[in-house]
């Protein structure tokens, strides 16, 4: 299965968090875009979710067919420097969660689409797009950050059985490892996370995680909420795009700012924009020219 | 001087992890924990990106030689060698027999996953053969973040000054 640009472009995990533009595809839709029976995955909190404790190796496979589903379809960046950076920048941020001592893999995406992924298990991705639409690392960093609290809080997995995925089918995947079982709940999570994107709240709830786990790691919290008002400022430049009837951006940009001025951890910790052109291979130039107009 | 004898990039090494041993403010304990998981990998920093030193099997004891706010112990293993565990991974000695069974069946299968980590999973590659996915580009970047170890990441957090506090010196 090939995945269907234009649904990609209002699905995403991090969909929520960019839609970008540039030489730019226009991406981005909303998580929370209503796509998503909200009231349903409210309703469904007071219920245990079984695929939420899916266990470790069934949850990494369903992580893999969701990092297959988007590597088919992107492809990966062919800079060995740039996916070591994500990674090392990555492995940085994750160091500060719970799951500090589980595999992770982190990976850029060839496509000039703004948009960033997460698969159970610890699958990280974020485009090249994305990338060339940061200024530092603490941007870069934020990004993963959100990305990894989806991990971390098991959207992807609560998504599946929001959208009906029955406990049933989870037992047997794990008791019997049913391949077709298996196969059709990868299907549901890859149609969530590369498709619909997450709910609006799963998305606040990654934004929370994302800003504590980038301050525990040293980087100024504020790299987030920067690339996400510069993203909104090009929205409202009037690229015509989905974000336009996206309720959420605003939202989460206002969230975002009340963490961390309660905090009082904005504007502290490290930015590193001359390391970050220095692997992205952007020149010093380049980045201050688009400084310019920027957040 | 033992050191001559060192290969430069061993010599490095030992200096990287000398640093940060010595970075951080130790807190020294006398207290023993018990693994509580099928396996624990004891490795030779505090990072999950640092190799082995050794693996410990269930219910091993390990005596706690220093903690950091990162969630990290330094233990020193029966034999005497001395690393790095996750606290999540292990709990305090005498609670062994009353709470032996308190990581659940999932926890104990992401330690034996995190020990393993080799490939796709089985399911994720009949995944792949179903929709005729070509898995090469996963594999590249698979690859690249295996390809990465412990000492170019601890540099890589002292350069920023970020990561784990230990890692970047401020030794909390």
């Amino acid at each position: 299965m090939k995945i269907n640009t234009q649904r990609l472009l209002v699905g995403g995990s991090i969909v929520a968090m960019f839609g970008l533009m540039a030489t730019l595809p226009f991406n981005m839709g909303g998580c929370s875009a209503g796509n998503i029976n909200i009231a349903g995955m409210v309703n469904a909190g007071g219920k245990a979710f079984k695929a939420a404790t899916l266990d470790a190796r069934h949850e990494k496979a369903i992580g893999e067919s969701v990092s297959l589903a988007l590597t088919n379809d992107y492809g990966v960046t062919k800079s060995e420097q740039l996916s070591q950076y994500v990674v090392l920048v990555g492995q940085t941020v994750a160091s500060r969660t719970s799951r500090a001592d589980q595999p992770w893999v982190f990976g850029v995406l060839d496509t000039q689409t703004v948009n960033a992924f997460s698969g159970p298990g610890g699958y990280v991705w974020v485009t090249r797009g994305a990338i060339e639409q940061m200024q530092d690392e603490s941007e870069l960093a934020g990004v993963l950050a959100h990305e990894i609290g989806h991990v971390v809080k098991k959207h992807g997995l609560q998504a599946a059985q929001q959208a009906g995925f029955a406990d049933a089918a989870v037992t047997a995947i794990q008791s019997n490892n049913n391949l077709n079982e298996f196969n059709g709940l990868s299907d549901k999570v890859v149609d969530i996370i590369v498709k619909q994107g997450f709910t609006q709240p799963q998305e606040f709830e990654a934004d929370a995680e994302g800003v504590k786990y980038v301050a525990a790691a040293g980087y100024d919290p504020d790299g987030l909420l920067h690339f996400l008002q510069r993203i909104r400022q090009k929205q409202q430049l009037g690229v015509p795009n989905l974000l336009s009837t996206h309720p959420g951006l605003d939202e989460r940009i206002r969230r975002i700012s009340n963490q961390i001025s309660a905090a009082g951890t904005g504007g502290r910790g490290a930015t590193l924009r001359d390391r970050f052109n220095q692997y992205t291979g952007r020149a010093p130039q380049a980045a201050s020219a688009q400084e310019a107009g920027a957040p | 001087m033992i050191g001559l004898r060192i290969p430069v990039t061993k010599r490095a090494r030992a200096a990287l992890l000398a640093a940060v041993i010595a970075s951080g403010a130790a807190i020294v304990v006398a207290e023993d924990l018990t693994v509580q998981r099928d396996q624990v990998d004891v490795r030779q920093g505090p990072g999950l990106l640092f190799d082995p030193v050794e693996t410990v099997g269930k219910s091993t004891r390990l005596q706690v030689l220093e903690r950091t706010d990162d969630g990290w112990i330094k233990v020193q293993m029966p034999d005497g060698k001395q690393g790095y565990v996750f606290g999540e991974s292990i709990k305090p000695a005498q609670t062994g027999g009353l709470f032996g069974g308190i990581t659940s069946d999932a926890e104990a299968s992401q330690m034996s996953t995190a020990a393993a980590s080799k490939g796709l999973e089985p399911e994720a590659e009949h995944y792949a053969r179903s929709k005729s996915y070509n898995k090469a580009s996963l594999d590249q970047v698979i690859a690249t973040n295996k390809s990465i170890k412990g000492q170019q990441w601890l540099k890589f957090c002292q350069d920023g000054k970020v990561g784990p506090a230990k890692l970047r010196g401020t030794g909390r």
